[in-house]
């Protein structure tokens, strides 16, 4: 954080609009993949242009994090210029957001070798991108709303193209964009978060986060849909995006309760179904919903240091998921779908992907050393604070969890050699995409206070929206992101 | 010239230091495709074990001139989240606390001996196997995480060195991970261990709710150690307590969690002789001893501590009785004083348990080693006596009607048939219970999104009906 200070301070950087230019990067790079026929230039292009988008937010958070330093607010941008409204900007939640979602992005690009890059549409790939650092920038609830709804279309292009159904998938997302549009528009309409604005908007994100009820979509799409983009739609955790940005900041604490409630159920539900998983993909689908739920449960604690434990959650196991969930993809291109029943023996072959597989799967278990390490603890002990019994769950969740890792991990890269006449070692693009996640689960795990404190400003902020807009208040306007 | 407490800060903090050099140095190389090499990686070794050894000598000795019994070295908060809310101050501390006492001293310097001579054996044991780095990685893992656990002030560093201990256990019982048996048997070492993990968790959650922090000396009191005086109210306590208990058995394979330690034997015979010999299978023990001021609180705490550790004393001197090879004999005549260690510490002594532990990890430490040469080791000694041992008569034999023989050797056997019990009455419901949820799933994608799915069966195998 000081480091990112020392170069906004130093740089003048809001002198250069680098939101935009991280906003559009990826917009350019999709536009010139989807023209590419060539897999090898397409992947270039790719990874240009989401490197590019990585940079700028990343620069985009030093300035914004020097301008808040000195109390000044950030110049209007120039697409705020133009529209006149402030539609894009970062602020305290959004800040290290922007660019963690551009490096979960840029981290599946460069693993995406082989078989997987000749198949995968980098045209799609980035336009999600877009479309998901479009929709994290965003301070406009409309425009947030709209971007919500954009991101869905990508998956349907995604399933069709394979020639698998989209029904599931549609109709979850169709019933999250109308009571999405539902909840925004009463709430406009009356000015006020009434129970006819914020019930549908709370159904809204539980939809979206993959809470059971609501979560058959997520293992749907895992299942048919590319793996890259399935974990891209999942780990950046949009829901959550969609829960502190248009519900929490407005709803009574009657919205919070059930919120919670069938958070914490989901999490030790998908974390028990973890254990029993056959098939690779679907188990990494009940960790995502686990951990999104858990992410949830935190938020609704309501408490500041509980938000903040949660707030951090988030980017800890939104890296850790898409580590875990790369390394698994990595062995799928090697070895074709993989069953979570006989042993596969592929450590002998790629023991990099094993050692990332692991370090990033324990990382959202929390254990001593990695990213999840803090925000883990910090949340069991908030919410034995808040209630005696939600505390054990989240625990019992965490350890399911654990033991499923484990397991897959034995499962796929333990047993007899995996036979082959060709090399399965890991590539240098992975090796690459490793490195860095390592360097992510390990660094982070041993200097955990900068991500802290970073989460604790923006649960501060959070919490400072909701006094200000109690039930009986207006929803909130575009605020000024770096007051 | 510095004082005599400066030079014990300095070595208390290079007591931890070196370990932790150890795990970076091999586990980084490693990470990064580089591993060191046999030569280097056994330097290392020898290095960062003597520094940290001599290190922990040059604590006791410090506290031995100065009268000091109890040194608290304060490395601060590692991290730490201040909220106002309420009208109240929150505080979330992670402190970071060592203590060198008359209890960690000599476990720490137990644990120190063990894992340089485990280390120097195992370089050799260990030369040119496949998997030499990787050992060696978990090697370094489990020594920090002894080490930590050694010498943790607060329950947070306890429980950091708790879960090193334990995932390293588990990927060593795992090591010859070419054949199924030994990764299904590490795997449910893994079970009881997070088992272990999550009950210290949720003792280390109820601890801060309770104090406000996680120190020991704010739960036991500031006395040196045997003293002190827990501080939590009677209901606390006994929630506080029944978590370690529970942890504490499951690490220490107490019954009914002692099915993992003969699955443990699958490991290379150097971590067996620092796991289930010597470091890892006393560790709950140690946590026991270190919490000792709430079980003299609580009579009821000391009475299933005592129940606990006979139970498992007479479970394992039976079960070993029937063994047939010297790895699960050995591995059970650990457990059964393990069991008496732990009766000691319900019936309140502290300093015969220690000297049991320290007596007992050297011991069995020189047993394990020695086992692959236990034929040879016969075969001399028959030699120099010139005829066959002696193999008399158990005390069953002399006492026992030959229906109840027949009855404990089944049991014995069986091992108690605590595993297959807790399998059929705790593993199998759950796992029955959601696959169900499972197949329902299943089938509701299916229904409405076409059938592509794969569904699992109650063996475990994948029933595909792809299209």
């Amino acid at each position: 954080m000081d480091v990112l200070l020392r170069i906004g301070g130093d740089m003048n950087l809001h002198a250069v609009p680098w939101l935009e230019l991280g906003l559009i990067s990826p917009v350019l790079g999709a536009a010139l993949a989807a023209r590419c026929r060539d897999a090898r230039a397409g992947w270039r292009i790719a990874f240009s242009s989401s490197g590019a988008a990585f940079a700028c937010s990343l620069l985009a958070w030093a300035g914004h994090i020097a301008l808040a330093a000195r109390g000044e607010p950030s110049p209007p941008g120039v697409i705020d210029r133009l529209s006149g409204v402030r539609i894009f900007g970062l602020d305290e939640m959004t800040g290290p957001l922007l660019p963690f979602v551009a490096l979960l992005h840029l981290l599946i690009v460069a693993g995406t070798t082989g078989g997987k890059a000749a198949r995968l549409s980098f045209g799609s790939l980035l336009a999600l991108e877009s479309v998901n650092l479009a929709a994290f920038a965003a301070i406009h609830p409309q425009v947030l709303a709209g971007l919500l709804a954009l991101g869905t279309v990508v998956p349907v292009f995604e399933l069709s193209s394979r020639g698998r159904s989209i029904r599931l998938y549609s109709a979850h997302m169709g019933i999250f964009l109308l009571l999405l549009g539902l909840g925004l528009g009463v709430g406009h309409r009356e000015g006020y978060a009434t129970t006819l604005a914020w019930v549908p908007l709370t159904v809204a994100v539980l939809i979206r986060c993959g809470i059971a009820p609501f979560h058959l979509w997520i293992g749907d799409l895992f299942s048919r849909g590319a793996f890259g983009t399935a974990i891209l739609v999942v780990t950046p955790m949009t829901g959550v995006l969609a829960a502190v940005r248009l519900l929490v900041p407005v709803c009574p604490d009657a919205a919070l309760e059930p919120l919670g409630a069938l958070s914490l159920v989901t999490a030790v539900y998908a974390a028990g179904l973890a254990v029993v998983q056959v098939e690779v993909r679907r188990f990494m689908a009940c960790l995502c919903i686990g951990n999104t739920a858990l992410v949830l449960t935190g938020i609704s604690l309501g408490s500041e240091i509980g938000v903040t434990a949660a707030l951090g959650l988030w980017i800890s196991a939104g890296i850790a998921l898409t580590g875990a969930a790369f390394a698994l993809r990595a062995a799928e291109s090697r070895i074709g779908v993989i069953t979570l029943v006989e042993f596969r023996g592929l450590y002998s072959r790629a023991p990099a992907l094993a050692v990332c597989f692991l370090s990033a799967g324990l990382a959202t278990v929390g254990f001593p050393g990695t990213l999840g390490l803090l925000p883990l603890e910090v949340l069991i002990e908030r919410a034995v604070a808040a209630n005696i019994l939600i505390g054990p769950a989240i625990a019992i969740a965490i350890a399911l969890n654990g033991f499923a890792i484990l397991r897959a991990y034995a499962i796929v890269f333990t047993g007899r050699p995996h036979a082959s006449v060709i090399p399965l070692s890991v590539t240098q693009r992975e090796r690459f995409t490793v490195l860095a996640l390592a360097l992510l689960v390990f660094v982070g795990g041993v200097l955990p206070q900068p991500l802290l404190d970073s989460r604790q400003e923006a649960a501060r902020a959070l919490i400072e929206q909701r006094a200000r807009h109690s039930p009986a208040t207006p929803i909130p306007v575009p605020r000024d992101p770096d007051r | 010239m510095p004082d005599i407490a400066q030079v014990i800060s300095t070595l208390a903090v290079m007591v931890a230091a070196a370990p932790l050099i150890l795990m970076i140095g091999v586990g980084g190389s490693a990470l990064i495709g580089q591993p060191p090499g046999e030569p280097a990686t056994a330097r290392l070794i020898r290095m960062t074990v003597s520094v940290s050894l001599i290190c922990a000598v040059g604590i006791f000795v410090g506290m031995l001139a100065t009268g000091d019994r109890h040194v608290v070295l304060d490395l601060g908060e590692w991290v730490s989240i201040r909220a106002h809310e309420g009208g109240h101050d929150h505080v979330y501390p992670f402190r970071v606390k060592l203590i060198f006492d008359r209890l960690s001293i000599p476990f720490l310097v137990l644990s120190l001996i063990l894992c340089g001579t485990i280390g120097a054996f195992a370089v050799r044991y260990m030369h040119r196997e496949t998997g030499f780095d990787r050992f060696f990685v978990l090697y370094a893992m489990f020594m920090l995480g002894i080490v930590l656990a050694s010498v943790a002030g607060t329950i947070e560093t306890l429980l950091v060195g708790w879960e090193l201990v334990g995932l390293s256990s588990a990927l060593l019982v795992a090591f010859f991970h070419e054949r199924p048996a030994p990764v299904r048997n590490g795997l449910r070492v893994w079970v009881i261990f997070r088992v272990s993990d999550t009950a210290l968790v949720m003792a280390a959650i109820l601890i801060h709710h309770s104090l406000g922090s996680g120190e020991f000396e704010r739960l036991v009191g500031a006395e040196a150690w045997p003293g002190g005086r827990a501080s939590v109210s009677s209901g606390e306590l006994l929630a506080i307590g029944l978590l370690i208990i529970l942890a504490a058995a499951c690490k220490s394979a107490l019954v009914p969690f002692s099915g993992w330690l003969p699955r443990a034997m699958e490991g290379p015979t150097p971590s067996s002789a620092v796991f289930y010999g010597a470091l890892s299978v006393h560790l709950g023990a140690y946590l026991l001893l270190r919490v000792g001021p709430l079980l003299d609180e609580s009579p009821a705490l000391s009475s299933i501590v005592v129940v606990l550790g006979l139970s498992t004393a007479l479970y394992a001197y039976v079960t070993a009785s029937v063994q047939t090879d010297i790895k699960s004999a050995l591995s059970f005549a650990s457990l059964a004083q393990v069991g008496i260690i732990v009766a000691e510490i319900g019936l309140g002594w502290r300093f015969i348990p220690l000297v049991h532990i320290l007596g007992h990890g050297f011991l069995r430490t020189l047993q394990f080693l020695r086992a692959p040469t236990l034929l040879q080791d016969y075969r001399h000694l028959e030699n120099a006596l010139g005829e066959r041992l002696p193999r008399g008569a158990g005390i069953g034999a002399r006492v026992f009607t030959p229906r109840l023989r027949t009855w404990l050797y089944r049991f014995a056997l069986e091992r108690g048939y605590i595993e297959s019990l807790l399998a059929e009455y705790v593993g199998k419901p759950f796992v029955r219970l959601f696959r169900w949820f499972d197949r329902l799933e299943r089938n509701a994608i299916d229904s409405f999104g076409g059938g592509e799915s794969a569904s699992s069966t109650e063996d475990g195998r994948i029933a595909s009906d792809r299209r």
